[in-house]
């Protein structure tokens, strides 16, 4: 008995062409508290907005002068209007992948991080 | 006189064109001269590194690229000549050839094609799709713009589809709003006064609407629609 071979699954134009990403990105202003640690091993924590976030990773602009490969953690607030006034938060880890200069009057730079799997909400 | 002369000479639209075969290009060169206000500046028979030399020297209105070997690389070359000419938005490409596949057809656009003229198109034809290109129009074999446009109907209400929740039934709605407060599907059950089963089920139906698969992804869905 020999196995027949499944004819590969042709890739939708539609991934091909316009969205490589498996997530889709959700452009959400949301307050997120960023941690983690510099170069010099100096931990450091900052307060950002998002700019887009998708399971996969998210893009945001930070001040502190971190490297590709760095690990960080992200803490959200969830909006109270979906908890019904319950203070929750949201927490996310992953690593750096890509850093851009913003315009030169600007010192942030913008970052995008890859999302570990592990996430957990906290109250 | 002269005046009017040289008006004339301002309107024509200069055109390059590339094609190695003697016999097609005497075609191409026929048809365009069918068109008083087209001035063919340029003609590339040799390598595409020449042609893109001459893009670069005469800066032609017009680019008609036409090659009777389908190319491996074709993308590649459409990008180039889109980089050198892309920024004065000034030189358009057209290739002619037999018509590829919608899909190919759409990631050719994609790399800066604007138009296509098919072999089997009558060559009186050629003169007008070059005018078009000229005017920032795109020229389309006619039966093939009715499927492409079709593609790309489908593409964008997918698109939108994604990004929206309105598909979603209430109960589903509800069950997301659950995951996005970071509850388990034993806590949604007690507080929706359902079965645990009946929760993956709605998740699962979720999933399918979203187009994911993530949990993660369903609790950013949910504090995203409570955010707008």
């Amino acid at each position: 008995m020999t196995k027949k071979k499944k004819p590969k699954k042709q890739k939708d134009i539609h991934d091909q062409l316009l969205n490589r990403r498996r997530e889709w990105r959700l452009d959400m202003p949301l307050k997120a508290e960023i941690k983690g640690k510099l170069p010099n091993g100096e931990n450091f924590s900052e307060t950002t907005t998002i700019d887009n976030i998708s399971s996969g990773g998210a893009y945001f602009g930070l001040n502190a002068r971190i490297t590709i490969d760095t690990k960080l953690n992200l803490t959200i607030d969830i909006p109270s209007k979906l908890t019904d006034g319950k203070k929750t938060k949201l927490s996310l880890s992953g690593s750096t992948v890509r850093m851009e200069k913003t315009d030169s009057k600007k010192k942030k730079l913008n970052i995008a991080v890859h999302f570990n799997k592990k996430y957990k909400f906290l109250d | 006189m002269k005046k009017n002369k040289s008006k004339a000479s301002e309107k024509k639209i200069k055109v390059l064109v590339y094609c190695p075969s003697d016999l097609i290009l005497s075609g191409i060169i026929k048809a365009l001269e069918k068109g008083p206000e087209i001035n063919i500046i340029g003609i590339e028979k040799s390598t595409i590194d020449s042609l893109l030399n001459s893009i670069k020297a005469d800066n032609p209105d017009v680019i008609v690229f036409s090659n009777t070997d389908p190319l491996p690389n074709i993308k590649e070359v459409c990008k180039a000549i889109k980089d050198i000419t892309g920024d004065k938005k000034k030189s358009k490409l057209m290739l002619i050839g037999n018509i590829p596949p919608q899909e190919e057809i759409v990631g050719l656009m994609n790399s800066g094609v604007r138009g296509y003229f098919d072999l089997n198109e009558p060559s009186g034809q050629l003169a007008d799709a070059t005018r078009s290109i000229y005017r920032e129009e795109i020229w389309l074999p006619r039966d093939k713009m009715s499927s492409i446009m079709d593609r790309i109907i489908s593409v964008v209400g997918r698109d939108l589809k994604e990004k929206t929740l309105d598909q979603l039934t209430p109960t589903e709605f509800k069950v997301l709003r659950h995951i996005g407060q970071g509850k388990s599907n034993e806590q949604i059950a007690n507080e929706m006064f359902i079965s645990k089963n009946t929760v993956r089920s709605h998740i699962k139906s979720i999933y399918a609407k979203l187009g994911t698969h993530s949990r993660l992804q369903l609790a950013l869905y949910a504090i995203n629609s409570a955010l707008f």
